[in-house]
C-alpha cells in the first residue's frame, strides 16, 4: 500500500516543471491562505444570501454548521497527530517541492480535511454549492500532492476526516439548534441576518 | 518580523475582499441600504469585483505566500476580525453616503420602524443601517413599531 502510495506520489509530482502555467496555478492553490479564505468568503456570502427570511435562515444555519465542522475536524486531526506520525514525502523521496517544508505529520492532510469538512457541511444543506466546494476541495487536494507536500493517501485520509468531521459538525449543529436559532434571531433583531 | 508583515497583509486582504464581496451580494440581493452607489447598481458590481479580485491579486502576487506563516486557528480568528471590520465599515459608509435622504425623511416626521416581520436584512432593502438606528433613536415614547407620525 505504502509502495503504491509512493509510486503514485512520484508520478503526480513528476509533472512539476513540464507546464509552467500548471506549476503557477498549483503554487497559488496550495498555499496556506487561498483555500481557507475562499471557503470563509463563501460563508460570508451565504450568510447574506437568500431572498426570503426562511431561505436565508437555512443558509445561515449552513454557515454556522460549517464553522462547527471545523471545530470537530480540527479536534479529530489533533487526536490523530498525537497517535500517529508519518514522514513527509519530500524527506523520503526525491520530490520537486513547490512549497515550504512543513514539519508536522503528513497523514492526514490537515488542510484537505478542513476543505472537505467545509464542503460536507454545506453540501448537507445546499447540494449545488456543496458540489462546487467538493470540486474545489478535490483540486486543492490534488495540488497538495502535485506540489510535493503530501502522499495521495494523506489527502484521501484528510478527505475522509473532512467528510466525517463535516457530518458530525452538522449533527452537532442540529443538536445545538436552540442556541444557533437564538444567535440568528439576535442577528436578525440587529438587522444583520 | 516576517510574521507581522504576513499578518498585516492578510488582515488587509480579507478586509478588502469582504468589502467587495458585501457590495456584490448586496447588489445581487438588492440590499440597497448596504450599497455605496445606490443609483448605479452596475457600479456596485464593478466595485465588488474590484475589491474581491483586487484583494486576491494584491495578496497573492505581491509576495511569495508559500512560506511558513499563520497557523490554521490564526487564519480563522484574523479572518473574523477583518470581516467584522469590513461589515462595520460597509454599514458606516453606506449610511454616511445617504445621510441627506435620511434628513429629508426625518424632517417629514415619518418615524417608521420596520414591523417584526420586516426585521432583519429585509429592512436594508430600503433603509441604510444609519436610517434604521436613527428611527430607533427617534421613535415615539412607548414603542413605535410602524408608528407613523
Amino acid at each position: 500500500m505504502q509502495q503504491l502510495d509512493a509510486t503514485l506520489f512520484l508520478a503526480i509530482n513528476g509533472w512539476v516543471g513540464h507546464w509552467p502555467w500548471l506549476d503557477g496555478l498549483m503554487r497559488l492553490l496550495v498555499n496556506d491562505y487561498f483555500m481557507p479564505v475562499t471557503m470563509s468568503l463563501v460563508l460570508v456570502a451565504l450568510w447574506f444570501s437568500g431572498s426570503t427570511a426562511a431561505q436565508r435562515g437555512g443558509n445561515q444555519r449552513a454557515a454556522l454548521y460549517a464553522i462547527l465542522a471545523q471545530v470537530v475536524t480540527n479536534a479529530m486531526i489533533a487526536t490523530s497527530n498525537n497517535l500517529y506520525y508519518r514522514q513527509r514525502p519530500f524527506i523520503d523521496h526525491p520530490a520537486h517541492l513547490l512549497f515550504y517544508r512543513p514539519t508536522d505529520s503528513s497523514f492526514p492532510a490537515n488542510s484537505v480535511a478542513v476543505a472537505f469538512a467545509f464542503a460536507t457541511a454545506i453540501w448537507l444543506m445546499n447540494r449545488r454549492l456543496g458540489a462546487a466546494l467538493y470540486a474545489f476541495a478535490a483540486i486543492f487536494a490534488f495540488a497538495r500532492v502535485f506540489c510535493g507536500v503530501h502522499y495521495p493517501l494523506d489527502v484521501l485520509g484528510g478527505a475522509a476526516f473532512g467528510l466525517v468531521g463535516g457530518w458530525l459538525g452538522v449533527r452537532l449543529g442540529r443538536w445545538l439548534e436552540p442556541m444557533l436559532g437564538r444567535l440568528i434571531g439576535l442577528a436578525r433583531r440587529m438587522y444583520l441576518a | 518580523m516576517h510574521l507581522v508583515k504576513v499578518e498585516k497583509d492578510y488582515l488587509i486582504f480579507v478586509f478588502v475582499a469582504v468589502l467587495g464581496l458585501l457590495q456584490l451580494v448586496a447588489a445581487r440581493q438588492r440590499w440597497t441600504g448596504l450599497l455605496f452607489c445606490r443609483r448605479w447598481p452596475l457600479l456596485s458590481y464593478v466595485l465588488g469585483l474590484a475589491g474581491l479580485g483586487g484583494g486576491y491579486a494584491w495578496f497573492f502576487f505581491s509576495d511569495d505566500r508559500n512560506v511558513p506563516g499563520l497557523e490554521g486557528y490564526q487564519l480563522f480568528s484574523r479572518f473574523a476580525v477583518s470581516a467584522v471590520a469590513a461589515l462595520l465599515v460597509t454599514l458606516l459608509v453606506s449610511s454616511v453616503l445617504h445621510v441627506h435622504r435620511d434628513k429629508d425623511i426625518v424632517e417629514q416626521k415619518h418615524y417608521l420602524l420596520p414591523v417584526n416581520e420586516e426585521r432583519g436584512l429585509e429592512a436594508l432593502r430600503s433603509l441604510t443601517y444609519g436610517q434604521i438606528l436613527n428611527r430607533w433613536r427617534r421613535r415615539p415614547p412607548g414603542g413605535g413599531e410602524r408608528a407613523a407620525a
